[in-house]
């Protein structure tokens, strides 16, 4: 019960965050994208099975808030809880350098996965935009911040890490 | 090293799984369930996006751009004793001035100009698709339909901005003319009065194509629509020239516009009913 509480708060507060900065922010170029830094860190930090259901969540509903094509953040968004969860063995994550370049290599992943689909999708031609490098360096550079505040976040609610479980 | 082996095996099949129903609500985005669908992950959704609508600044009410405390407003405050407290309520005042202003524009362009026409707050923007769609707080319920013309109202003078291309019951979205699937057929203000189509650019510009190469177009010249395309209403301003070109082709002279609204404030907007998509 408590645990799903957790989940539901986290997706809940992190969804206005985003949502929040989206709405001040999305007309520059230093939007933070705060769900897809939690998709990464629950990824990282619970494993792969929590990375990629709450990044499917987080996707439909961010599609559903922008009216877009359902499925598609979500798609990426699985896809990167997947692959760092995957990953998180072959990484010491308690580095700062090693969420400061894991979190700007795989926001550009991102945003090249999604430029690309949605040149594929769109009939229009898509013209690549300066976000796709400065919204990586922003990540970057606000990532490590971040995961320490969901780390505490998360044991303020007694949920440990994965690996810490066992 | 069982318990990984288990644990990879069963990411990898949850995987599978969300990626094929992903894939599958983008296969089929268009199928009514898939829309109902939408419409029950929008209403979790939206809550944040009014809020932060309703509480935020507008970009035009900078601290002291309003008269400094005066006003029936000002006077029917509590007393405050906290510098703070009166500096927040003063600011909240502000911004009820400005929204209160901005409504009244497009009240009164409603009541002027457009009868048949709804006011819809703006509550949703994909930074990433930031020049190509936004997200009205009106749907269906309260009378829009596909295509309906969208206009804002910027620097006390109407302007287009778009027109609704999706409608759920309780929210709509909004095509930008900057989107570069958006083609508006427009004519030229003035002596010269061509005729041309008004494209999107993804970026603040607007693309005024196909004008006769022989055209006296001049700088500054207003653009606004032509209302040919029969969506858009007639003499609605769409930008003015900034420059002039030939294009790629040679065949063709083609015009870059500043648009006449601002595509990062845009607040309050104004729907134009037609109910031609309604059944």
């Amino acid at each position: 019960m408590k645990k799903t509480l957790f989940y539901l708060l986290t997706v809940w507060i992190i969804l206005w965050m985003q949502i929040a900065s989206n709405h001040y922010l999305g007309g520059t170029l230093f939007a933070v994208q705060w769900v897809f830094l939690a998709v990464l860190h629950f990824g990282l930090v619970r494993g792969p099975w929590v990375g990629e259901s709450t990044g499917f969540i987080w996707g439909l509903l961010l599609d559903a808030a922008a009216l877009g094509f359902l499925g598609l953040h979500s798609i990426l968004f699985s896809l990167a809880g997947y692959s760092t969860g995957m990953f998180r063995r072959q990484l010491d994550f308690s580095k700062l350098w090693t969420q400061t370049i894991l979190s700007w290599v795989a926001t550009m992943a991102y945003y090249t996965a999604y430029y690309l689909i949605t040149r594929l999708v769109s009939s229009a031609d898509e013209p690549l935009r300066w976000a796709i490098l400065t919204v990586p360096v922003v990540n970057a550079i606000v990532a490590p911040v971040f995961f320490s505040v969901l780390e505490f976040w998360g044991q303020l609610w007694g949920q440990m890490p994965q690996e810490r479980d066992r | 090293m069982d318990w990984d082996i288990h644990e990879r095996y069963k990411s990898t099949l949850l995987l599978a799984g969300l990626l094929f129903l992903s894939a599958s609500l983008l296969a089929f985005h268009k199928n009514t369930t898939v829309h109902y669908f939408q419409v029950f992950l929008v209403r979790f959704a939206l809550p944040p996006q009014r809020y932060l609508t309703q509480v935020s600044m507008p970009a035009s009410a900078s601290p002291g751009l309003l008269p400094p405390a005066q006003g029936d407003a000002i006077e029917a405050m509590p007393a405050v004793t906290d510098l703070s407290a009166s500096a927040e309520l003063l600011r909240k005042v502000r911004v009820l001035e400005d929204e209160n202003t901005k409504l009244r524009g497009v009240l009164s362009l409603k009541s002027e100009r457009w009868p048949r026409s709804v006011a819809a707050h703006v509550v949703g923007r994909d930074p990433q698709r930031w020049f190509q769609d936004i997200v009205l707080d009106k749907g269906s319920n309260d009378g829009l339909s596909v295509d309906d013309p969208v206009l804002a109202l910027s620097d006390g003078r109407e302007a287009l901005i778009g027109r609704i291309t999706e409608v759920s019951p309780r929210v709509a979205k909004v095509m930008l003319v900057q989107d570069p699937l958006s083609a508006v057929a427009a004519e030229v203000a003035g002596l010269s009065g061509d005729d041309g189509v008004v494209e999107g650019t993804n970026s603040h510009e607007l693309l005024l194509k196909y004008l006769d190469r022989s055209s006296q177009v001049k700088i500054g010249d207003l653009v606004s629509a032509s209302g040919l395309g029969k969506i858009f209403p007639a003499g609605v301003p769409l930008g003015w020239v900034q420059s002039i070109d030939p294009d790629p082709s040679k065949l063709f002279l083609q015009a870059r516009l500043r648009p006449a609204a601002k595509s990062n404030a845009l607040r309050t907007v104004l729907v134009i009913t037609t109910g031609r998509n309604q059944e």
